[in-house]
């Protein structure tokens, strides 16, 4: 039996979801986008800058013991979240600045020329871009992986060059947030541990839509890399996190890639040994504490709430959706709508579909007018987009606060568009 | 506001544009794209002799109401007007092509495709 959490009372915890849009009560529904925050993640950065505001692992007076106190229990709350030692968590301001990450501090130091990094045409642009511009630094060569008309990555693809060229990287999303589709992400790391040669191939994924919506174990995923965002997992703009694997740390394969402040040991005119504490090494300059505080907050509220139920909330929500839709003969669903064999479908988070006739554009702007807030466009995904040929799609996309009825409010919200659109 | 652009009269002229379509013997062809949505549009223009006025217009796009249908007003706007006069077109004279007062900053990228293809188009 599925159960939903009770979204009406959690609406009541996110002090925005109370606003009027257009005159009519909001119906958020951009959450791929970025989420809204609930009432003990503002309290948490308003109190930290009104009770205990100062700079960390510095000063020797009461107010930097607190800070940095504070600053280490939420980076291992942080941690713990996704089931993770604290020294594998690196503070980033996003996923984008995560993938950088991995991007300056371990591929700049480590590929050549002949080398490949795999990614696929499902990327966000973030997972994408970040190696476009790799390649062009270090000569390693760029190779794609397809998509099938069920928005599901061709593994054969992967397979096949997993066997026939010198990978060193495979870089992939875990949660579409163009499709929705939840990668298999087992199954990937299983094919390329059964490729690996004397050169590693590492495997890094991007987070930022599986974290909002599942129960992420990093020790248990056994990937390399995971970058994630905390704006869309209740937690402020401008903080997020790269997970690393210890011992890439430990071996320095992964080296740091911001110098100056904080990750240092020792500064001589000729030479630096960088902070021997893992984490340390990867703080450079002052870190955005309260942020980091507002993360750890919303680590804490989704962990109170059960990462397993609201996976669990957010599939149902994905099958209600889906089931409504299909009940409009103009729209073309975009993504999984069929579970393989004795699987749940692999899919979460958002549900993307396109209009017949209709640019998503002036979809979304119909629905705004109505108090519905979707998303429209390429989504950071132009290369899919491209890939099948849609000039723009609108996405509906959940957190644990959205409930059926807004469903229905989206669905009630697209009738209007036959009206405008009748001639 | 939006009930403004979605007045019968925008959504019509967007579905049923005028000009539609490509152009023979043109000395320009100029595409437009607006990445963040994907409206997009190609304009095919004709020029005088002296290469200083627009004689027709031509264009083809794919793109939402707003876009679509000030490409559409603009393209019966252009026709005969001098190159130095196209230069001087902007925001103001689009809204008031669609009978709008306002319009936001992402809908303003939409509405400027068109006048944006056109301008390059004739200083290219």
């Amino acid at each position: 039996m599925i159960t939903m959490l009770g979204s009406q009372m959690l609406k009541s915890q996110f002090p925005i979801l109370s606003r009027r849009v257009n005159d009519k009560p909001l119906i958020y529904l951009d959450n791929a986008a970025t989420s809204q925050k609930p009432q003990e993640v503002i309290e948490a950065i308003s109190n930290y800058y009104s009770q205990h505001n100062s700079n960390v692992h510095r000063g020797a007076h009461q107010l930097s013991d607190e800070s940095t106190n504070i600053f280490e229990e939420s980076r291992h709350t942080i941690a713990k979240f996704f089931v993770a030692d604290p020294e594998e968590l690196i503070i980033a301001r996003n996923t984008t600045e995560a993938i950088n990450g991995v991007a300056y501090g371990w591929a700049d130091n480590h590929l050549k020329e002949g080398d490949v990094i795999v990614t696929s045409f499902m990327e966000h642009h973030a997972n994408f871009v970040v190696w476009q511009e790799v390649a062009k630094r270090t000569g390693a060569k760029l190779e794609f992986i397809g998509v099938d008309e069920q928005g599901r990555l061709k593994l054969d693809e992967l397979e096949d060059k997993l066997k026939n060229l010198p990978v060193r990287l495979v870089a992939l999303v875990h949660v579409s947030n163009a499709t929705g589709t939840v990668n298999p992400i087992k199954k990937i790391s299983k094919l390329i541990a059964s490729h690996q040669k004397e050169t590693p191939i590492r495997f890094l994924l991007d987070g930022a839509q599986s974290a909002p919506h599942m129960k992420i174990d990093f020790h248990q995923l056994d990937v390399d890399f995971y970058a994630f965002s905390g704006h869309k997992m209740l937690a402020p703009m401008g903080v997020g996190g790269l997970l690393v694997k210890k011992e890439l740390l430990e071996s320095g394969e992964m080296r740091p890639w911001l110098f100056g402040g904080g990750m240092i040991f020792s500064v001589l005119p000729e030479e630096t040994e960088f902070n021997p504490d893992l984490a340390e090494r990867f703080i450079a300059g002052t870190p955005d504490v309260a942020s980091v505080v507002g993360l750890a907050a919303a680590c804490e509220y989704l962990r109170k709430l059960d990462m397993r139920k609201v996976e669990q909330h957010d599939r149902e929500l994905v099958f209600y959706t889906l089931e409504k839709l299909t009940q409009i003969p103009e729209i073309k669903i975009i993504g999984p709508t069929k579970p393989k064999a004795g699987q749940l479908l692999d899919r979460l988070g958002s549900v993307a579909f396109l209009y017949q006739a209709v640019h998503a554009h002036d979809v979304s702007q119909i629905l705004d007018s109505q108090g519905v807030a979707v998303r429209s466009g390429h989504h950071c995904t132009m290369p899919l987009h491209n890939y099948f040929g849609w000039p723009a799609t609108t996405r509906a996309s959940f957190s644990v606060y959205t409930s059926k009825s807004d469903i229905d409010a989206l669905i009630k919200g697209l009738e209007k568009i036959k009206q405008v659109f009748k001639s | 506001m939006t009930d403004d652009f979605y007045r019968e009269a925008i959504v019509t002229e967007a579905r049923h544009p005028q000009n539609y379509g490509p152009l023979g013997g043109t000395n320009i062809t100029q595409s437009q794209v607006n990445p963040s949505c994907g409206d997009s549009v190609e304009v095919y223009v004709k020029l005088d002799k002296e290469k200083k006025k627009i004689l027709d217009i031509g264009w083809e796009g794919n793109g939402c109401v707003v876009s679509m249908a000030s490409m559409s007003f603009l393209s019966a706007r252009v026709k005969g007007m001098s190159l130095a006069e196209i230069n001087q077109l902007g925001p103001d004279d689009l809204k008031q092509m669609l009978g709008i007062e306002e319009i936001t900053p992402s809908r303003e990228k939409c509405m400027m495709v068109g006048l944006i293809a056109i301008q390059k188009a004739v200083y290219s």
